[in-house]
């Protein structure tokens, strides 16, 4: 416990945004310092049944997705924003915490708020602490993924007015309204950017009978995908396996197929949204109406998400500045914050 | 020539979004109405926005989210003009909490750094001034003090052996008699100054005492006779004991195991003080008189004095003793 304490004295404090896709660290007085995908790449020593040891992190475990051979497996360690495996996680967080200390004499032990889905069960908020406290950290906060995505989009979280924030995540849409350092309305959907890639492969594979991997789909969202019909049609060609010939063919999809594909997924997010405007209280629901509802996260990068919400719901939907970094960013200044007011001002664990 | 006239476009730009905005909606022919019901704003939000009215929005992020929109509606690139909006010094808006609290102290936190820095520090400085005391010393010192009293198996009392019965000084610390020389009565005064000086006197008394010297006349003999002759101790040891002596001049005179059957002549300036990790197996001389320590004895281990000021005094070794037992 000493022995932390002392550590701590030489750690930075950090704030994670623990997302299903991308881990992203700010470091207290450096900003956002690490921002890595978040796959493990695990090595099987001498056969199934023997050691397992971590064989890449991050940018170079994404790479081996779906590459690897049968004694290495690239996993995702987090399902739908929440911890799906406990032990692979934790070696992630010690390695990506290890990394943001590089060139130090101790081994980190910083203090930690790590934000989480505010749908996450007490089990699941659990995990991800002990998960945290696993990898060397001394103090570990909680912080609601929408709280800290508003408090980073620079929204006015402690006036009494309301502030509507949609934070499009990997694994989960996470929708709330905020007044007074509270939440007051929140709701997590488990749709997100991994449900439009599933889209686009289930789109393929109906309609081209061609099966691509996960990477290919994601690489066709960045590329063409929208939200909204555009005057101009863009078109990418890929690459599948055909799954009547057995062999890898090649093929040209337009931005129309793709917002086609995505439907699903996207009526999902307005129905989210629509629900929370009803279930909004009047007065802070006139707020949002007149301000406006704010979009973070990397499916806020999606073209043209906020011009359909927009249309859906009727009120201004504005796209916050650097929308992937905004959680990660929130949850630096309630660090900061907290130092300066002391820990309860924003109902942490 | 064109890339200066974008040069001088992105000039005009930065210095005014207001009219770069106006001025696009109107070659776009739209009317503010029409923008607002496109894009779901208020009519008051364009207002604002085309008349630079920034402090009427509520924060930043807004301004920067409506400016992105508009912009994307009438096709303008929207980063110049968000460049242009920094120009305004628009912070993002303060955190404040509605529980106001007492400002905690952080491990983070400069004079908690300082102090933990501060608090090692000095005890790295207390363990350097224990490690000197409990080493340093005994690692220097030990050297030269010890070769004065370790004479084992050896006893050296012969030359002194007839000053202990004539000299003065030593007479005095002896307890049965109290012999009333004549150089005692003569040097009855200067006893005290001549405990300084040690070492002569075994020299000089000797000579006065044996032959009357021819050279050294009485003045001499008045100076030099009073000196004491050093207090000396003979212990035996039956058992292994720990022995600390100390003489009157502080000075450290043996500290070691003294082991079975060892036999150890030390001297020094009265008194001494002696202790004894074992007492049960010691016997001690002092002055080659049998002293008896047994009622100084606590828990097997003995100290006491040896030839205090009191004991000078009164010539009486063992009552001395008996009172400092009681004072113990």
């Amino acid at each position: 416990m000493f022995l932390k304490g002392f550590r701590g004295i030489f750690s930075n404090d950090i704030s994670i945004d623990l997302g299903t896709a991308n881990t992203l660290i700010y470091a207290r007085g450096k900003g956002i310092v690490l921002n890595e995908p978040s796959v493990v790449a695990i090595r099987y020593e001498g056969g199934p049944g023997g050691n397992k040891r971590i064989a890449a992190v991050g940018h170079e475990a994404k790479q081996m997705l779906g590459r690897t051979p049968g004694h290495i497996k690239a996993i995702r360690p987090l399902k739908d924003g929440v911890i799906a495996d406990f032990t692979v996680t934790e070696k992630m967080l010690q390695y990506f915490i290890h990394k943001v200390h590089e060139n130090r004499f101790l081994r980190p032990s910083p203090r930690v708020l790590v934000c989480v889905p505010c749908g996450s069960t007490q089990v699941e908020r659990r995990a991800i602490q002990e998960s945290a406290a696993g990898a060397g950290a001394r103090e570990v906060y909680l912080i609601e993924e929408p709280m800290a995505a508003a408090i980073g989009a620079g929204m006015p979280v402690s006036e009494p007015h309301g502030s509507m924030v949609l934070d499009i995540g990997g694994g989960t849409i996470e929708v709330a309204v905020i007044s007074l350092n509270g939440v007051v309305y929140s709701e997590s959907v488990r749709i997100g950017g991994d449900r439009f890639d599933e889209s686009i492969i289930n789109y393929v594979r109906r309609n081209y009978g061609t099966l691509i991997g996960e990477a290919t789909a994601e690489r066709i969202k960045h590329e063409i995908g929208s939200a909204y019909p555009a005057n101009e049609v863009s078109e990418i060609e890929v690459r599948g396996r055909n799954l009547a010939e057995g062999i890898p063919r090649s093929f040209v999809l337009n931005s129309n197929e793709i917002l086609e594909a995505l439907q699903e997924p996207l009526s999902g997010i307005v129905s989210a949204v629509r629900t929370a405007l009803e279930q909004t209280p009047p007065e802070l629901g006139a707020d949002v109406a007149e301000r406006g509802m704010v979009l973070t996260g990397g499916g806020a990068l999606l073209r043209d998400i906020d011009r359909l919400l927009s249309e859906e719901t009727g009120i201004p939907v504005l796209i916050a500045d650097d929308p992937l970094t905004c959680v990660a960013r929130g949850g630096g200044r309630a660090l900061e914050m907290m130092d300066d007011k002391g820990t309860d001002i924003f109902s942490l664990e | 020539m064109k890339a200066a006239g974008e040069q001088e476009n992105m000039e005009e730009t930065i210095n005014s979004v207001g009219p770069k905005l106006r001025e696009a909606r109107i070659a776009a022919k739209l009317s503010v109405g029409e923008v607002a019901s496109e894009l779901h704003f208020g009519e008051q939000i364009i207002h604002q926005l085309e008349d630079e009215e920034f402090e009427k929005f509520p924060a930043p992020a807004f301004i920067r989210g409506y400016l992105r929109t508009y912009a994307k509606l009438l096709g303008l690139p929207a980063a110049p003009l968000l460049k242009a909006l920094e120009q305004h010094h628009l912070h993002a808006p303060e955190l404040i909490s509605d529980i106001a609290k007492p400002h905690q102290a952080k491990s983070t936190d400069a004079p908690m750094r300082m102090a933990t820095y501060g608090i090692f520090g000095g005890l790295l400085l207390l363990l350097a001034l224990w490690w000197h005391n409990e080493y340093g010393i005994s690692l220097f010192d030990y050297g030269p003090k010890t070769p004065v009293p370790i004479t084992n198996n050896a006893p050296i009392i012969a030359p002194t052996q007839p000053a202990n019965v004539a000299a003065p000084p030593v007479a005095e610390v002896i307890p049965p008699p109290p012999p009333p020389s004549t150089p005692l009565a003569e040097t009855g005064q200067p006893v005290p100054d001549s405990t300084v000086v040690p070492e002569n006197a075994a020299t000089t008394v000797a000579p006065v005492i044996d032959t009357p010297q021819p050279e050294p006349p009485a003045p001499v003999a008045e100076a030099n006779p009073p000196s004491p002759q050093p207090a000396k101790l003979s212990l035996t040891f039956a058992h292994d004991s720990w022995v600390e002596v100390y003489g009157g001049d502080g000075n450290r005179i043996y500290l070691d195991l003294a082991r079975e059957g060892e036999t150890l002549n030390l001297e020094g300036i009265a008194p001494l003080d002696v202790l004894l990790g074992y007492a049960q197996g010691a016997r001690i001389k002092y002055n080659g008189q049998d002293f008896d320590f047994k009622t100084f004895v606590h828990q097997g281990v003995a100290r006491f004095q040896l030839g205090g000021p009191e004991t000078a005094d009164t010539d009486v070794v063992p009552a001395t003793l008996d009172n400092e037992a009681t004072q113990n």
